[in-house]
């Protein structure tokens, strides 16, 4: 029986995962402290610029260590001097010849690619930085990149569910990216994966959006296309691009061809709290600055509507978790998604749970 | 705990028209709009489907489409119409609450709606036709609502909290104060006799000497509440029997319509009438200011209590304050609580379908 609270109150999370932690440039040498899945972690870059995330809490008086300041290799507490290594190892006590042997805090695997900061938060030892989502157009020679890093209010499957069924754009954004036919009349197809779900709609013969409109040049209708894929647990790539009307755009590229691909790292704080990763990249009007910014501009507008739908949605649901609700056609991606998110959880659940091992012994 | 089977004032009637209005009332969200042709509409402010809230869609003609996925709802909570599909799924509705329109108020029911008949409604018609001497003052109170009855039933508080302008020392030490119950309502009379009037009615009333004066208020179960402050020359005789709606020769009239938003907060809608002789703008507009200014006082002081309940070891409610230390002023609060107890008890006897 599916879970009928949508908000997940108290659900644990996937562990076994890397999660989006931070925006490359939202990091240099200065400590920085996140919170991942309720447990609050300190990053910072070492000499060589790699990224470490550590446990930001110091073993000896819990001062958060990302209050600190980073020394070469390590990073030093705040309170007393302590030092610390990348794997989180006590090397330094100021006014001791040696450390306790049992001064060490967590370290997460942690990989900069793709102009992201990614933590596993699972066992070390299955960090395998093939499992990251790719995010090729972050840094890809003539591609241009909005960005945005919000906090929100709200539980991270709330915006699975609204990036999954992008219906909503005839109602939420229908001064920019939607219009009526996006929810009247698409013809979606849900393709599960191995790990996660593709969702594909294809709108066609319709006449263009506003910022379709007007960034695709059209004095036609088009066949659009918005292609989600998500990646269990909380990653998602989405393609969205329209051709003129009949010119082949579902077989091959199709004429007047205008496409954007988004970027999501949705990466829960805690049950209620997101931290919202969203990167809109493209690579038309790369030669057109005051173009892009239009459109970028139009696109954070879009992200602004669908922050206050995620508010208001769980201020709701908080009020009354259990009140029924309805799922409509549309929801089959959604709901495909959250089944997924709750079969991992039981299986994790009904895994013995090891002592975390990536402390320093 | 609320009272469910009775009309709320959910505000003044034209607060609200053909937009969408979100309100919190019992604790539950409602959206409040008015038709094409004016008729007032009230729903449960959420989508059956992804539980937005209604009041973020908005209206096309009479029916309401929700912000997210475009589900369109009619006027009684049925939704009629989800884009991309034919058919709507059994259960997809909201929740309708009857409201009306009366004594320029609109009035919600936020129990069973079978149960919600208009005669129901009390008695406000007073204040229809009032004119420039009436004002209208809407609040939003930090306590429970029965913090505000208590303090409309014990006006004996004029003394300290609005000793600048209402009260005076004798309000509280020379009353004489009459309890009765008449019919479903509690009646709550006060006179002191030959005293000095307190600031307000000394301006207003333009006295040259001594007075008598009257504080009346009426309780009906669960918060309709009006009271009637009046006053005369201390060698006219007044008799607990008189009329105890008139000003005598200086005076005004209060009509509370209170709800509640939460178990911690309170819409309060008042209609303020005064003493006709009273027709110049100038002094109208400072009798408003005083209000004003006694409004300001009672807000401080619900709020400090509702903090003092909250913050109790013993996880006080409002209800909690019968236990506490009365004081003879309290016999008229301490029946209306009785009558409200009453009514709570025989709604939670209803069957469950009934109260639903």
């Amino acid at each position: 029986m599916l879970n009928r609270d949508l908000a997940r109150t108290g659900q644990d999370f996937v562990r076994e995962a890397w999660y989006l932690a931070a925006w490359s440039d939202e990091l240099d040498r200065t400590p920085l402290g996140v919170i991942l899945l309720g447990q609050s972690i300190v990053l910072y870059r070492r000499g060589d610029a790699s990224p470490v995330a550590l446990e930001n809490r110091c073993a000896h008086r819990s001062l958060p260590l990302s209050l600190g300041c980073v020394r070469g290799e390590l990073i030093e507490c705040a309170y007393h001097g302590l030092q610390f290594d990348a794997s989180g190892r006590c090397v330094h006590v100021p006014g001791q010849s040696r450390p306790p042997a049992d001064a060490a805090i967590r370290s997460y695997p942690a990989v900069e690619q793709d102009r992201c900061i990614w933590i596993w938060m699972g066992a070390p030892q299955n960090a395998d930085t093939a499992k990251i989502t790719p995010f090729p157009w972050m840094a890809k020679k003539g591609w241009r990149q909005t960005k945005l890093h919000a906090r929100i209010a709200a539980n991270y499957q709330l915006i699975i569910d609204n990036l999954l069924d992008l219906s909503h754009l005839s109602f939420v954004h229908s001064s920019t990216v939607g219009s009526p036919e996006l929810a009247e009349s698409a013809r979606v197809k849900v393709e599960p994966t191995e790990d996660g779900v593709v969702v594909s709609r294809w709108t066609l013969d319709v006449p263009p959006a506003p910022t379709y409109a007007q960034f695709g040049n059209y004095d036609c209708n088009i066949d659009r296309w918005q292609i989600s894929r998500w990646f269990v647990p909380s990653t998602l790539v989405i393609r969205n691009g329209s051709a003129k009307a009949g010119s082949g755009a579902q077989t091959g590229d199709g004429e007047q061809r205008f496409e954007f691909i988004v970027c999501h790292g949705v990466t829960p704080e805690s049950d209620k709290v997101t931290n919202y990763f969203w990167a809109v990249t493209h690579d038309f009007l790369y030669d057109d600055l005051p173009s892009a910014e239009e459109f970028h501009r139009q696109s954070h507008q879009v992200i602004g509507e669908d922050i206050a739908v995620f508010k208001a949605q769980q201020e709701m649901l908080e009020r009354q978790p259990l009140a029924s609700v309805v799922d409509i056609r549309y929801d089959a991606g959604p709901l495909h998604a959250r089944r997924m998110i709750d079969a991992r959880l039981a299986a994790q659940a009904r895994a013995p749970r090891k002592e975390v091992s990536n402390v320093p012994a | 705990m609320f009272l469910r089977n009775c009309w709320y004032a959910a505000g003044f009637s034209d607060d609200f028209g053909h937009a969408l209005t979100a309100r919190t009332f019992l604790g539950e969200a409602v959206v409040i709009y008015r038709t094409e042709k004016g008729a007032p509409i009230a729903l449960e402010d959420r989508c059956a489907h992804r539980r937005l809230p209604l009041s973020m869609g908005r209206l096309d003609g009479d029916r309401v489409e929700c912000a997210y996925h475009g589900l369109v709802y009619d006027h009684s909570g049925a939704c009629i119409k989800i884009p991309g599909q034919t058919s709507v799924p059994q259960g997809a509705r909201v929740r309708a609450y009857p409201v009306l329109d009366r004594h320029t108020y609109l009035w919600i029911w936020m129990g069973n709606p079978r149960l919600a008949d208009p005669a129901l409604i009390p008695d406000f018609s007073a204040i229809d036709t009032a004119g420039e001497r009436t004002s209208r003052i809407r609040l939003h109170l930090r306590c429970n609502y029965l913090l505000t009855v208590d303090n409309l039933l014990d006006l004996s508080h004029l003394a300290y909290v609005h000793a600048t302008t209402t009260g005076s020392p004798a309000l509280a030490e020379e009353a004489v104060v009459k309890v009765v119950r008449v019919g479903d309502a509690v009646l709550i009379k006060r006179w002191q006799r030959n005293i000095d009037p307190s600031p307000t009615f000394q301006q207003f009333g333009g006295f040259k000497g001594r007075v008598n004066l009257w504080q009346v208020s009426e309780y009906r179960a669960p918060c309709y509440i009006r009271v009637s402050y009046g006053s005369c020359d201390a060698d006219v005789p007044v008799h607990e029997d008189d009329d105890i709606w008139s000003h005598g020769a200086w005076g005004f009239k209060v009509l509370h319509g209170l709800i509640p938003e939460t178990e911690r907060t309170t819409h309060q809608f008042r209609t303020v009438t005064i003493h006709p002789s009273q027709a110049s703008a100038a002094a109208i507009a400072e009798f408003k200011r005083q209000c004003d200014l006694i409004i300001n006082e009672d807000r401080e002081v619900f709020a400090i209590q509702q903090e003092a309940l909250d913050a109790d070891p013993r996880g006080l409610s409002a209800w909690d304050l019968r236990s506490t230390a009365t004081i003879g002023a309290d016999q008229g609060l301490i029946q209306a609580r009785r009558l409200l107890r009453q009514r709570l008890d025989a709604e939670t006897a209803l069957p469950a379908a009934a109260s639903a």
